[in-house]
């Protein structure tokens, strides 16, 4: 039925980078939006609908980043192809709303220039116009618009703040094409003009199609033109005489570009409230959080005030829901009668499940310092300084995002290395990932920890959370350069980086990502957590011993799970596991949190006979055959080596398969994955007992 | 409750969770991985 609505007008949103074009795309269709894919690329088509001021329906399409028209990735070139009319099934839009920072006028406006060239009616949606304020900019809106020649609706989209005159500026009954741009040397404008002629485009407009065939490179050229070699010749031909005449084709519409967007700035932004030096407030701070030593010093104490956190205050949460899990379970196992059923409901789904919600307040804390340091602007200069580093393992500065989202879940972060253009550093940093500890570790470390060090204080565990964050950030370093230097070699590319102003976090957005992360980490709990742990259930349990009344020891030893626990016995015996761990690991490969889950289950079946206990206490208490703690501190850091360097994560698998379209890389990866989490987890037992630790 | 109804219970459970495993990996979209990350993560912007 939606399908046989009028469209008035079809508007694509496009801008650069983290200009919020997603925040007015959200604005404006609210919950009427469609994800999927173009055709052929693994980049994502969003669209949305919304009424305009007179209630004419529009629809929107949401276009990836991009800072020019000269495309350097994927997500780049879709925007280009969009624009250019060139994409099957998504028709060359009748306008577009071009989303500028207005604190970073200056770099923006060059994308600006060239949607003036595309003959498409423009918008100009000036957002962040408080943080240009903030910063001492003051834009003159309407000579910005006179200069433009286009409407110039100034914004502050995470506010909502305009929305409603750019809906008014998108339902008028008719938008013009700009007649001011960018001045082109005339030679080159007659040999666009002459291309334009040859050009038989199916759609959308010749003038930019020429334009961009001639300030193509080479190679880029030869894939645009596809095997055409009459146009090829033209364009070569065309090219040549723009030489003998002084111009290079392809930086002189670039250069003419530029002096345009110069030319505009000097006319439309006024700086105040810079210092003597010219230095803003963000300038300032920057200086200590972008220093050499410094920046790394304020590295380390954030993250360390962040684990810090994550065990203060996450404590009283963990200790409630963990009282009323075990409520649950003995109100469970009092009406219910004794048998397979009571079993399953109280160890597998009340044990399995619950001992995962525990850690919910943790990962809602981790979630609150990521958004913090996000919003703030910190993150930035995190990558900054990261960057030094990642320069020397020959990894590009743009794998710094992906890899910082890989600590929530490597998920989207290997999703984010879309914008990666060159393949064999996507693939490289895409192989890494995984390494950086994703939030379904905490479960394991914080577990671990607890067994570790029982009493010590919480500066300390911090302190052993942090090195195992390092280490998985040392492992992913390591793991690149080696990578960049055998198999996925390439050069090392600059990094190109804008450092945002820093602003206060709008609590309201963190805390409403908080709650989408509880939603998402409660509904993984109730479905695939659950149905694992049924099923963990099911395998430590069945096969049942044939002797009568066997103990709950003998009925875990000859269940199945327990017998794999058995086979991989002496694989993981030299790393300080005994089988029961073997269980847990074998088990946590479909997700790692899925461990401590097992670890709860198989405790909970041996104790069946005891008082609930905390899972904890449990595994303090476990003895080896001759008598000595299972879990000594020396096997609770050999297995939290090993959580930080395995590949244990089923979904993390399958979207690795998507983004390298074969199988060879997800298998390469959780091969050495493994590897390295073995040998890890050996160095630091056996290392240690060599040095009398236990 | 009687112990045949109580197998019956737990080997239905126990199928439903395979299946459930099994069948939910079929006719997701793009993006939809069922992993405890954000649902979908646009291009920046």
């Amino acid at each position: 039925m939606a399908e046989s609505i009028q469209v008035f007008r079809s508007i694509a949103i496009a801008g650069n980078p983290n200009t919020g074009k997603s925040t007015i795309f959200n604005l404006l269709t609210g919950m009427r939006q469609k994800v999927g894919n173009y055709p052929g690329v693994t980049v994502e088509k969003k669209t949305g609908r919304f009424y305009g001021s007179h209630g004419e329906v529009m629809e929107l399409l949401d276009l990836p980043g991009s800072y020019s028209l000269q495309v350097r990735s994927p997500d780049e070139a879709v925007s280009r192809d969009v624009l250019l009319g060139r994409v099957p099934g998504t028709p060359r839009p009748d306008a577009i709303i071009a989303v500028l920072d207005a604190s970073n006028l200056d770099r923006h406006l060059y994308l600006v220039a060239q949607f003036l060239e595309l003959e498409i009616p423009l918008i100009v949606a000036l957002n962040m116009v408080d943080v240009a304020e903030e910063r001492g900019l003051s834009i003159d809106l309407l000579a910005l618009r006179d200069r433009l020649g286009v409407p110039v609706i100034p914004m502050v989209a995470s506010r909502g703040q305009g929305i409603i005159e750019l809906k008014q500026a998108l339902s008028r009954a008719t938008l013009h094409n700009s007649d001011r741009k960018a001045q082109l040397p005339i030679v080159l404008e007659r040999e666009v003009a002459a291309l334009s002629r040859i050009l038989k485009c199916h759609s959308g407009s010749v003038r930019p199609e020429a334009m961009l065939l001639l300030s193509l490179e080479d190679d880029r050229l030869a894939a645009e033109v596809r095997g055409d070699t009459a146009l090829l010749a033209e364009i070569h031909a065309a090219r040549e005489r723009l030489k003998l005449s002084g111009l290079d084709p392809i930086a002189a519409p670039v250069d003419a570009r530029y002096a345009w967007v110069s030319e505009v700035c000097a006319s439309v932004i006024h700086r105040r409230g810079e210092d003597s030096h010219g230095l803003t407030f963000s300038d300032h701070v920057d200086q200590i959080l972008t220093h050499k030593l410094w920046g790394w010093l304020a590295f380390v104490a954030m993250m360390a005030l962040m684990f810090v956190c994550i065990f203060v205050v996450a404590q009283a949460p963990m200790d409630w829901i963990r009282a009323g899990i075990q409520a649950l379970a003995k109100w469970a196992g009092a009406h219910l009668p004794e048998g397979d059923l009571r079993s399953l409901i109280v160890d597998g789904v009340i044990g399995g499940v619950g001992n995962v919600v525990v850690f919910l307040p943790q990962i809602l804390i981790l979630f609150f310092f990521l958004g913090l340091l996000e919003d703030s602007g910190y993150m930035a200069r995190a990558a900054f300084i990261m960057d030094r580093l990642m320069s020397r393992v020959g990894l590009h500065g743009k794998s710094f995002v992906p890899l910082l989202s890989s600590f929530a879940c490597a998920i989207p972060g290997i999703m984010a290395t879309r914008t990666i253009e060159n393949r064999n550093d996507r693939f490289v940093t895409i192989l890494v990932a995984p390494l950086m500890s994703c939030s379904a570790r905490l479960p394991v470390y914080a577990i671990m920890i607890a067994l570790l060090m029982p009493a010590s204080n919480v500066w300390s565990k911090a302190g052993v959370m942090l090195c195992m964050y390092l280490l998985g950030i040392l492992a992913a370093f390591v793991m690149a350069g080696l990578l960049k230097k055998t198999l996925l070699r390439s050069e090392t590319p600059m990094l190109l980086l804008e450092l945002p102003p820093y602003r206060a976090p709008v609590v309201r957005g963190i805390v409403q990502r908080m709650w989408e992360r509880a939603v998402i980490f409660l509904r993984r709990a109730g479905t695939v957590i659950l149905a694992l742990s049924v099923i963990l259930w099911a395998l430590l349990n069945y096969p049942k011993p044939s002797t009568p009344d066997p103990t709950p020891s003998e009925t875990l030893a000859h269940s199945l799970g327990g017998r794999m626990g058995h086979a991989i016995e002496p694989v993981i015996a030299p790393l300080g596991y005994d089988w029961k761990i073997g269980i847990g690991l074998v088990a946590s490969f479909a997700a790692r949190e899925v461990f401590v889950s097992t670890m709860g289950q198989i405790y909970n079946i041996e104790d069946a006979d005891e008082e609930n206990e905390d899972l904890r206490t449990q595994m303090r208490d476990e003895r080896r055959a001759d008598g000595t703690p299972v879990f000594t501190p020396l096997v609770c850091l050999s297995i939290m080596v090993f959580y930080v360097l395995a590949m244990q994560c089923i979904s993390t698998v399958a979207i690795v398969r998507r983004e390298t379209n074969s199988w060879r890389w997800p298998l390469f990866q959780i091969a050495y994955m493994t590897v390295l989490a073995w040998i890890g987890a050996f160095v630091v037992y056996q290392g240690g007992r060599m040095f009398g630790f236990q | 409750m009687n112990e045949t109804i109580q197998q019956v219970l737990v080997a239905a459970a126990v199928l439903g969770a395979v299946l459930y495993l099994l069948l939910r990996g079929r006719g997701k979209g793009a993006g939809k991985s069922g992993c405890n990350c954000a649902t979908k993560k646009s291009p920046p912007g």
